[in-house]
């Protein structure tokens, strides 16, 4: 992931944050140091909307506050994403909500984010990466450790869209649908007891799988150039895995708190070359046989028969 | 669309494998045939849409992803089922 003069958020945002308007909870009276944190607590297309600063807030990816690195828990080099539901100042400073609205949750990632695809590659497959760190779990009985909860994760499903963003022109793929356990397990150096100890936050990874005809098409759109390439993607809809409505204020979600959440990308490539030569020869290999196959469906002409002609006569 | 495209093509391998089992003496009873039929067309078509990648190729070759080659397999696929209708007109099966 690139780090740019302005930081990792510089054109990133966060585009949608539940969609609900905890505006006048989070607006404290008592001080104005806090209205752009405040007025991100309802986020409308990349823009604070909460209140009226005279001028756009931009929902720039960290709050303002840049911070990128290699943190060990998370599988690639991450940002932490502000989530602005929670006081900064005054006298209520890190109270939370307790609920941030029940969707959609999306984010607009800039280039960036793509410094690590080659450039004329296409993507076969991505994979998000959001975590929690700020609260360790136990694993073995799922206890919150801090605040005696008990079976703090669960399994939820969800829909995914993914839009590429590329010369003014767009090109989406609405319907992406994960199903994830909320437990992210990582390893840990204890170091009292010199130990390796297994923790758990509130995290999940989802993996965007496309199709090599997806592959291709978005090879087309942006002719492998991730320089210049955004990408908006939406997650919505929450649900539990069993059919149950789902809670967002009770249900920890890493994206649907306070304060931070932790993401990565990964991605793994496909050569435009090859996969379009394969699938395209392929193709028409497939056309031939199939001609062959409605031809020989007739009866004007039998292969088989006269493959078989002087064993049969 | 192409569910459709999918439902017909089973549709009409169903009609072909029942009747050629008629043919041969078995599946005498209407309540077999039609038994044998439902049986045959739910099992290719789940397994067209669900196992294969049929369907997404499908809508790539429409969606114009594959190109030329794309449209090559939609004609060939196109002929393909008219030629099984025609044959189920003329001949009671879809392959003669």
């Amino acid at each position: 992931m690139y780090v740019g003069p302005n930081g990792p958020g510089t054109y990133s945002y966060v585009w949608s944050n539940g969609d609900e308007n905890w505006t006048d909870y989070y607006d404290d009276p008592a001080t104005t140091a806090d209205d752009h944190i405040s007025a991100c607590a309802y986020i409308v297309e990349g823009q604070c909307v909460g209140i009226d600063v005279g001028y756009p807030v931009p929902a720039i990816m960290t709050g303002g506050s840049y911070m990128l690195g290699v943190d060990w828990k998370l599988p690639a080099p991450s940002v932490s994403l502000f989530q602005s539901h929670r006081h900064v100042s005054g006298g209520l400073s890190g109270v939370y909500a307790g609920s941030s609205g029940d969707g959609p949750f999306a984010y607009k990632l800039g280039p960036q984010y793509f410094d690590a695809m080659e450039q004329n590659e296409t993507l076969d497959k991505w994979r998000f990466t959001f975590v929690d760190r700020e609260v360790d779990y136990s694993c073995s009985n799922l206890t919150n450790i801090l605040n005696g909860q008990s079976n703090i994760f669960s399994v939820v499903k969800f829909d995914g869209t993914m839009t590429f963003i590329y010369d003014n022109s767009t090109l989406t793929y609405p319907n992406f649908e994960f199903e994830e356990y909320t437990q992210y397990k990582y390893e840990t150096w204890d170091q009292v007891h010199l130990r390796w100890e297994t923790k758990c936050h509130v995290g999940f990874d989802i993996v965007w799988d496309f199709t090599g005809f997806e592959s291709l098409e978005i090879s087309d759109f942006n002719r492998g150039d991730w320089d210049n390439t955004e990408i908006l993607f939406t997650l919505d809809n929450f649900r539990l895995a069993d059919g149950g409505k789902i809670d967002i204020g009770t249900t920890a979600l890493p994206i649907a708190g306070d304060h931070f959440v932790d993401f990565s990308i990964e991605h793994q490539q496909v050569s435009t070359v090859e996969a379009g030569f394969v699938i395209k020869v392929g193709t028409l290999l497939l056309s031939f046989v199939t001609f062959a196959f409605a031809l020989a469906s007739t009866p004007y002409w039998d292969p088989f028969r006269n493959a078989f002609k002087g064993a049969l006569d | 669309m192409i569910e459709a495209i999918i439902y017909i093509s089973t549709l009409l391998i169903t009609l072909t494998v029942v009747g050629k089992a008629g043919d041969a003496g078995y599946l005498n009873g209407a309540l077999q045939r039609g038994f044998a039929g439902v049986s045959v067309q739910v099992v290719s078509a789940n397994f067209l849409i669900s196992y294969t990648n049929f369907e997404s190729f499908i809508r790539a070759c429409f969606d114009g992803m594959i190109g030329i080659h794309g449209y090559a397999f939609l004609l060939a696929l196109g002929v393909l089922l008219v030629v099984w209708i025609n044959n189920l007109y003329e001949y009671r099966q879809a392959i003669v």
